[in-house]
């Protein structure tokens, strides 16, 4: 498992050691999934913090022959809490969705109960409409295939990943993930994978590039722009210029964003919208006449 | 990183009370910020609070014009909150649970489906609190009976007078929880979205590939699936909301095929609109 120090894995720290004063160095260690010297790292950071009394935030004594760890706590200390309700809403809605955390609360009671007390806070949030089937057949540490469609597109394609992370970013949630052929980090949304393999007869696969692409369009719609990234804005504020990674991204973003902006160029995302639309108004009347 | 890491801890450690804690007290008792120039101190409190947000913590200014107190608050723990005043609840072993799940699933701290104000919204919700916040540059005074998550995006579904009203909730802004708890009753039927209204309904059964139903069914609410095999899948449609249904159709790009179509005359004249 890759450590990344951040402010969560030291305020975890903190709230798992001030459960109690002794702690065996090895007992706390894999509590805490840490190694012996990420564990030190950490406690020489919140062994340096003082409170507005002047006194440690927390203390600390190694006994090196029996291999264990005496603490002393503030009251703030005590205090520090890492259950914050973005992360309890974070995995409330992983257990209602995902599969495998539903096996997991019908067999450890200790998980039901923990379910139970989410449920029913978060009673009052509907989360019907996610649907993250593909989720629990993601194997992380693992090279996987995927039948992925990309955004913009209506075609499949094959990938031989390697799963990194889960995270949501402005399109939703997203696998981030190693593409083994085009040898590096892609991301790939969750609900546009079709199938995952953990085998496939052939491993050989086309590298899928895609060359950058660039759409001007006009728009005084805020929320637009927050969606974009200013730093790939090659235009000004009266007239935009974005480069998308590719043209299906360009164009799914003209779709997601239809109403709000008026595409310039080029003149192929147009003419492509335009068909598309032609194609729709002539079914629905072929059907009503 | 270290320093920051430190301040940070510094910052949470002074709201160990419910008291208000003002700005000045802030900059006077962290060390780091003591020596800044005000505008020096102001950048380094707003970055580390937002270093906070992004860990599920946040500083909350409270202005509230019939009080005398001004200052800031911490937010975020509503639910442990709860828990801690529930004496039988063993916390110790929930806590448990929780490192225990965190280990078994891979996703970056509170990054999966963040809501703005979520602890604001959960307490106001479940303590049937009346809220007050700016949406598009109105304000608005609202009784909240309900949270959704559709097409990644949370919506709110609250009361503004006697009218059920959605709102977005990534536009919500300087949202304020009223003092009193209990204000109405809780809404027991399922939330009723505005998209949900029956009235000018457009109706249509869409045959398509199963594979592009399943990664763009999440884009329009009211499918219902009338017939489904490897190979296709049938849906009918029922909605108001002509722009994403529209969205959806165009995304298929043709691979699809329309039946039994009412109220088409106006989707067209809706499509021809855009």
């Amino acid at each position: 498992m890759k450590f990344k120090l951040n402010l969560h894995e030291i305020l975890k720290t903190v709230q798992v050691i001030e459960t109690k004063n002794e702690w065996k160095i090895n007992e706390l260690i894999h509590l805490l999934d840490l190694n012996e010297d990420q564990l030190i790292h950490i406690l020489s950071i919140i062994s340096d913090i003082y409170t507005i009394d002047g006194s440690l935030f927390i203390d600390y004594e190694l006994d090196t022959d029996k291999n264990t760890l005496k603490f002393e706590f503030s009251k703030e200390a005590s205090d520090i809490n890492i259950l914050n309700d973005a992360e309890l809403l974070n995995l409330y809605i992983l257990m209602s969705v995902d599969k495998d955390y539903k096996n997991l609360i019908n067999v450890n009671s200790n998980v039901k109960d923990f379910y139970t007390v989410l449920k029913n806070h978060f009673k009052q949030f509907d989360i019907q409409n996610l649907d993250l089937i593909n989720i629990q057949d993601i194997v992380f540490d693992n090279e996987i295939y995927i039948e992925y469609i990309k955004q913009g597109s209506t075609d499949i394609n094959i990938y031989k990943i390697k799963p990194q992370v889960i995270k949501t970013n402005k399109d939703g949630v997203v696998l981030v993930a190693y593409d083994v052929t085009d040898k590096r980090e892609k991301t790939y949304l969750v609900n546009r994978i079709v199938k995952i393999y953990q085998q496939v007869d052939s491993d050989h696969f086309e590298i899928h590039k895609s060359e950058n692409y660039i759409l001007e369009f006009k728009t005084s719609n805020k929320n637009v722009l927050n969606y974009l990234e200013s730093k790939n804005n090659l235009g000004n504020n009266d007239i935009f210029k974005f480069k998308f990674y590719s043209k299906n991204n360009a164009l799914d973003f003209c779709i997601k964003f239809i109403k709000e902006i008026q595409v310039l160029s080029p003149r192929e995302i147009i003419n492509e919208i335009t068909e598309r639309k032609l194609k729709l108004l002539e079914s629905l009347k072929h059907e009503l006449n | 990183m270290k320093n920051v890491f430190k301040r940070a801890i510094e910052l949470i450690s002074l709201f160990n009370s419910d008291a208000l804690v003002s700005t000045d007290f802030i900059k006077d008792n962290i060390k780091d910020y003591r020596s800044l120039s005000e505008q020096s101190f102001r950048r380094a409190f707003e970055r580390d609070k937002s270093l906070l947000k992004s860990f599920g913590i946040n500083l909350i200014y409270e202005n509230d014009k019939w009080s005398s107190d001004k200052g800031y608050s911490i937010s975020g723990n509503y639910v442990y909150k709860q828990l801690i005043k529930n004496n039988s609840f063993d916390l110790n072993n929930f806590f448990k649970t929780f490192l225990y799940l965190k280990k078994i699933y891979t996703f970056e701290n509170n990054s999966f489906f963040e809501v703005d104000n979520v602890s604001q919204l959960l307490k106001a919700i479940n303590e049937k609190r009346r809220i007050a916040f700016y949406y598009d540059d109105t304000y608005k005074k609202v009784k909240p009976v309900g949270l959704r998550l559709f097409n990644n995006v949370w919506y709110l579904a609250a009361f503004e007078d006697k009218a059920l009203k959605t709102f977005i909730v990534k536009n919500i802004s300087n949202m304020k929880i009223g003092n009193k708890q209990n204000l109405f009753k809780e809404y027991d039927k399922k939330t009723k979205f505005s998209w949900e209204e029956q009235k000018n309904n457009i109706s249509l059964e869409i045959t398509l590939p199963t594979y592009l139903y399943e990664i763009s069914k999440h884009l329009i609410s009211g499918f219902k699936t009338l017939s489904k095999n490897f190979e296709e899948v049938k849906v009918l449609v029922d909605t108001n909301d002509f722009l994403n249904l529209y969205k959806f159709l165009i995304m298929l790009n043709g691979n699809y095929k329309l039946e039994n179509i009412k109220n088409g005359k106006l989707f067209i004249e809706y499509i021809n609109e855009i």
